[in-house]
């Protein structure tokens, strides 16, 4: 069962200010993600592409652009500049394809037994200076119960940092 | 009426006066000494084999208390090991009765009979101060240079024990560091304060060596051992260098490839190897938890990310600096790991924070560095 809905990602993404400018989380658990999957287009969603991976909206103000990843992920982003939205036609397929696909991948990821409720992601920065290509990063995971996303260093870090693949 | 001669009911039975075992064997039930007072006790002379026996009779008795020592000291250094990501297999127990024995019968062969030292009052008294071992706890490593990181960090981290010499460096054939270490009030374990336990530490084919000539070649006073027992000891020991110089290759290998400035590290060893070659030495601290702070901000973690947020020894001469101003030198947590730390704050302090935060458990100097930072 998703627990997440875009609004979430977007308090996750603006919780560190400016520090951070992706959210990546496991495709299955964003709401919007499985509404796509079976035909449905969220309504605060607007296509980006006929393939049906990047997509933009609005939430407090400012634009965001999710992207739907056969990888099994859903990245967030700030949208800077002009959006080019693209008309959406009465007779066109639904953009299940790669959600379907994200979602496939996303619980293949986590496998059996994963644990009920919980929600990682993981929060992108700027590459640090010097480095080849390391960036800054924050492991974070989300809590249901006051719908917030607090640092995360448990055991899984470094398999959610395999996981979610922070370059897109 | 309780007959006011008779000792207190913990001692009776023989329990320590808080209930749990004796803290030494002087509170144990009546002893030898009590019971058959020896005539003549105050001339010096040397332990008789007799006399040799009830002690080992007591100790007996009393294993349980080393055990335990032991075993505590062993949980401890298991702990405080894994925390500065030195790979250990570590051992515990107490001295059986039988190598007692063989210890005070040599003991009492090099004793001097005009003024002997091991008196049978002393050894009911402070059996554990006159043989020091009978709790032993043993840390294998790798490789011998693991044992100087290993063993620098018991010196650090442990009170040693109010006794002649203490600390000992073997590097003739057995090759091993020792620690007689004092269970203090810091072991917050009451019944078992005073209990000394040896620590030996060892690489993995020195121990093995160690041990079988210990038990099987080490016999000073047999003239008759076999010549095909000598041979097979130097055998044994060539085989055992030569492990140690096949194990530092293997670890070399394994290690440069920590240094590929792409190539991820994977554990805090990993950290801690990729630290100790920037700055050309080894360094102190709880990798663990830095390699957890590290992981959750960076990613991916390799030596060039490292390379990139500064020279290590540049840093660690920083965050001695704010250690020092945070009052962390009093203390004595000022270890290269929390400096290093102190020294990654502008960069990461808001994450370090917000981890720290969620962190269980008693507070340790890292966290309250951390949360007490400020811009």
């Amino acid at each position: 069962m998703p627990q997440l809905r875009l609004t979430d990602l977007v308090t996750g993404l603006l919780s560190r200010g400016t520090r951070y400018s992706e959210l990546v989380v496991f495709a299955d658990d964003v709401a919007e993600v499985a509404q796509l999957r079976i035909g449905e287009l969220p309504l605060e969603l607007t296509p980006l592409d006929h393939a049906g991976v990047h997509f933009s909206f609005t939430d407090r103000g400012q634009t965001f652009k999710l992207e739907v990843s056969e990888d099994g992920v859903s990245r967030l982003s700030k949208l800077e500049g002009q959006v080019k939205k693209r008309t959406v036609l009465q007779d066109e397929a639904p953009h299940g394809a790669v959600p379907s696909a994200a979602l496939r991948t996303a619980v293949a990821k986590k496998g059996d037994g994963w644990a009920a409720g919980l929600v990682l992601g993981l929060l992108a920065g700027p590459v640090i200076p010097g480095s080849v290509k390391s960036r800054k990063v924050l492991t974070v995971r989300f809590h249901g119960t006051d719908r917030t996303w607090k640092a995360y260093d448990g055991g899984l870090v470094r398999w959610m940092k395999r996981e979610l693949q922070t370059s897109s | 009426m309780e007959d006011p001669r008779r000792p207190p009911l913990h001692i009776r039975r023989g329990l320590g006066p808080h209930g749990g075992f004796a803290d030494d064997i002087r509170h144990r039930a009546p002893t030898y000494a009590m019971l058959h007072p020896v005539e003549g006790a105050t001339a010096p002379r040397l332990i008789t084999p007799g006399e040799i026996e009830v002690v080992v009779g007591l100790y007996r008795d009393s294993m349980a208390r080393y055990e335990e020592a032991a075993s505590v000291l062993e949980h401890r250094l298991r702990r405080e090991l894994r925390a500065a990501a030195i790979k250990t297999l570590v051992l515990s127990r107490a001295k059986h009765p039988d190598e007692v024995r063989r210890t005070l019968v040599d003991l009492r062969a090099a004793d001097e009979p005009a003024s002997p030292s091991l008196t049978y009052v002393r050894l009911t008294t402070e059996l554990n101060r006159v043989v020091p071992d009978l709790a032993r706890a043993r840390v294998i490593v790798y490789h011998p240079v693991d044992e100087q990181a290993a063993f620098e960090l018991i010196l650090r981290r442990f009170p040693l024990a109010d006794v002649p010499n203490p600390i000992e460096h073997k590097a003739d054939r057995a090759r091993a560091s020792r620690a007689l270490v004092d269970l203090d009030e810091s072991f917050d374990r009451p019944s078992l304060r005073g209990s000394i336990v040896e620590v030996q530490v060892a690489s993995i084919s020195s121990h093995i060596f160690n041990e079988l000539e210990n038990d099987i070649g080490y016999k000073p006073a047999a003239e008759d051992t076999p010549r095909e027992v000598h041979e097979g000891i130097d055998d044994l020991l060539h085989l055992s260098r030569l492990t140690d110089r096949a194990v530092e290759r293997l670890l070399d290998a394994r290690r440069r490839r920590l240094l590929d400035a792409e190539h991820p590290l994977e554990s805090p060893e990993d950290l801690r190897h990729a630290l100790e070659h920037a700055v050309g030495h080894t360094l102190t601290g709880d990798f663990m938890r830095l390699y957890r702070l590290m992981d959750s901000v960076i990613e991916p973690l390799t030596s060039g990310a490292l390379a990139g947020l500064g020279n290590t020894e540049q840093m660690l001469v920083r965050g001695n600096e704010v250690a020092g101003e945070l009052g962390l030198h009093e203390t004595g947590g000022d270890d290269d790991v929390l400096c290093y730390t102190l020294a990654l704050m502008p960069t990461f302090g808001l994450e370090f924070q917000e981890l720290a935060k969620s962190w269980r458990g008693p507070s340790n100097d890292m966290k309250t560095a951390i949360l007490n930072w400020k811009k």
